[in-house]
């Protein structure tokens, strides 16, 4: 049954998902040309300032309409779960012959896999630009591959001063990034739970309130915490770990790196319970 | 429904007026002219100020102003002065530096190159700096021994350069040089060398020849040391164009490592936060009210781990 949940939610965003993607795709194409245009002219006093503030606010409009497609995607997903649980069809959600804990998870799988996917849509778009905006060189290739070759640098450089420990450092990222993201959509989902389960009036005022209270309240410890984890932990290692082995050094700086991770895969189960917990015992649909 | 439109409207344009109010700054505007004699700041007129003397930037005060002049060599160069309200600026293209004053005041210009109202520094190799007043620079050139000898071999040895500053501490040029050899100090005054000892920028050239050094009196050399032993890195005050003149690189407060700070760190993040997660979620996990306890068991286990990692930590750096 989970997966017939799945479908219809995936279904539910997909139906208006791609025509956000190839907006945002053919935005890029468009917007990575005429970036390429304003710096092969942008000091050329032949072509006219109109022509110029023109392109500067193409180029602002592009940047708009990637921004929306991600924005948009978020407020499909958390309209879908509104909808979906705390309106007149959480009535007919909550009569099929479903667990909640599978309604959850469905809703909360749909809005990863779209959070991801519009994240890579941005990456794409990032992508465009980063192929098509940079001049050609005179004589050159029309794709220049400055941008490439410059993170390709980056990279063998990083490779060089940390080789397998890049690996295992990037491992770590992506991992703190996903529960993050677990977090951040669970929050999300347990305000909306919240807002609909106290107020009877304004639910949606009332989970947005909350979610901004409880954002900015996690924002300021997590700051707190950052602040932390570059200048007071960094220094300490330095002076503790003073003439340790290069393998000491590693094993504790890994360690650093995981410690964040952990903090945020309990905050993130933190959230998930806690809106199940609604979901489950709290909701009221009357 | 009326009065939702009412409302996101006015809410609207009050963002549109606030966006606005960001481009109504009052930052002055540079334009330098295409022959790159003059440079105007919104109505002010800036001459270029021409001179055959060599000299550098080496500026107490910087005061950068935020927007950039389009320079006709096809860049944006950044427009510097000691102070907002200022006799002249600089920027700087391939030519080196390029000052532009206003009408009427290159007094402070003149009486720089000219050598009349200047101050002196000692400068090392590291640039660092200290100062000398006018009596002890010429009492380091008026010696009457002197030592003739190779400037090829002249750059092995310590070098202490004295430089001349204007008024406003924003440029100089070196005027001598006190060099340090076995035998004692010596100094080289470059006013008194031909064309051929300096190099296209007007600076001291080692390449090639031989210069005439003078003996410093011995009685200067407790002086000289003790000017050494002073010499420190300058502290170049940065200032950013704003209503305020923000201050954009304030010398950074070094409050040095505290380990009691760092093991209060570490005990409170290490040990008590992720004990107090792990009870928090055995807890709620325990209670029957509060939904499944597998996701709250979980929040324990990656406490647990956290503590793991932690106590780990604690270990290695033992």
């Amino acid at each position: 049954m989970f997966r017939k949940l799945f479908k219809y939610d995936m279904r539910y965003i997909a139906r208006f998902w791609w025509i956000l993607a190839l907006t945002a795709i053919g935005a890029s194409f468009m917007g990575s040309f005429v970036l390429r245009y304003l710096i092969s002219n942008f000091l050329n006093s032949d072509v006219s300032f109109a022509i110029k503030f023109m392109a500067i606010n193409f180029l602002a409009v592009v940047a708009i309409t990637i921004i929306a497609a991600f924005i948009v995607t978020q407020i499909f997903i958390y309209v879908r779960y509104y909808k979906h649980f705390f309106t007149d069809e959480g009535y007919l959600t909550f009569t099929l012959p479903v667990s909640r804990r599978d309604l959850l998870l469905s809703k909360m799988v749909n809005a990863f896999f779209w959070t991801v996917a519009s994240y890579l849509l941005s990456f794409l778009c990032v992508l465009i630009f980063a192929i098509f905006s940079p001049p050609a060189e005179i004589g050159g290739p029309f794709i220049n591959p400055i941008v490439f070759e410059k993170i390709g640098n980056a990279i063998v450089v990083a490779w060089k001063e940390s080789g397998l420990g890049l690996i295992i450092f990037a491992v770590l990222w992506l991992a703190t990034q996903t529960f993050s993201l677990i977090y951040s959509i669970s929050l999300g989902y347990f305000c909306i739970a919240l807002g609909s389960t106290i107020a009877k009036k304004h639910k949606i005022m009332l989970a947005i309130g909350l979610y901004y209270a409880i954002s900015i309240a996690v924002s300021i410890v997590k700051n707190y915490l950052q602040t932390l984890f570059v200048t007071i932990i960094p220094d300490g290692l330095d002076v503790y770990l003073e003439g340790a082995s290069d393998a000491t050094v590693f094993f504790a700086e890994v360690i650093v790196t995981a410690i964040p991770c952990c903090m945020m895969a309990a905050l993130a189960f933190a959230a998930y319970s806690a809106t199940r917990t609604c979901i489950e015992r709290k909701l009221n649909l009357a | 429904m009326k009065l939702d439109f009412k409302r996101i409207s006015c809410i609207l344009l009050l963002i549109c007026i606030l966006a606005l109010s960001v481009f109504a700054s009052d930052y002055i505007d540079w334009e330098l002219s295409d022959d790159g004699r003059t440079l105007m700041a919104d109505d002010t007129v800036y001459n270029r100020y021409y001179t055959s003397h060599s000299f550098y930037e080496w500026a107490d005060n910087v005061y950068e102003f935020l927007d950039y002049v389009n320079h006709p060599g096809g860049f944006f160069a950044d427009v510097s002065s000691y102070a907002k309200d200022n006799e002249f600026v600089w920027i700087s293209d391939d030519d080196g530096l390029i000052i532009f004053v206003k009408e009427g005041c290159d007094g402070v210009l003149e009486d720089f190159f000219s050598g009349e109202k200047v101050s002196y520094r000692m400068i090392d190799t590291q640039n660092r700096e200290t100062n000398m007043d006018s009596d002890f620079v010429n009492a380091v050139f008026a010696g009457t021994e002197t030592l003739n000898t190779d400037v090829t071999k002249l750059v092995a040895y310590p070098c202490y350069e004295i430089s001349a500053h204007d008024e406003k501490c924003c440029f100089a040029y070196d005027i001598g040089a006190i060099y340090e050899l076995p035998d004692g100090y010596y100094s080289l005054d470059f006013r008194t060398l031909g064309n051929e000892h300096f190099d296209s920028d007007g600076f001291f050239s080692y390449r090639s020849g031989s210069v005439d050094l003078v003996k410093v009196d011995a009685a200067l050399t407790y002086e000289i040391e003790k000017s050494i032993s002073s010499l420190d890195y300058r502290d170049t005050e940065y200032m950013w164009e704003s209503e305020d003149a923000v201050y954009i690189e304030e010398p950074e407060e070094d409050d040095g490592f505290s380990a009691g700070r760092f093991r209060a760190v570490c005990i409170f993040f290490g040990i008590v936060l992720p004990l107090a997660v792990m009870i928090f979620g055995a807890v709620m996990a325990n209670s029957k009210k509060l939904g499944k306890p597998k996701y709250w068991y979980s929040v324990t286990v990656a406490a647990g781990i956290w503590l793991l990692l932690s106590v780990v930590l604690a270990f290695l750096l033992i």
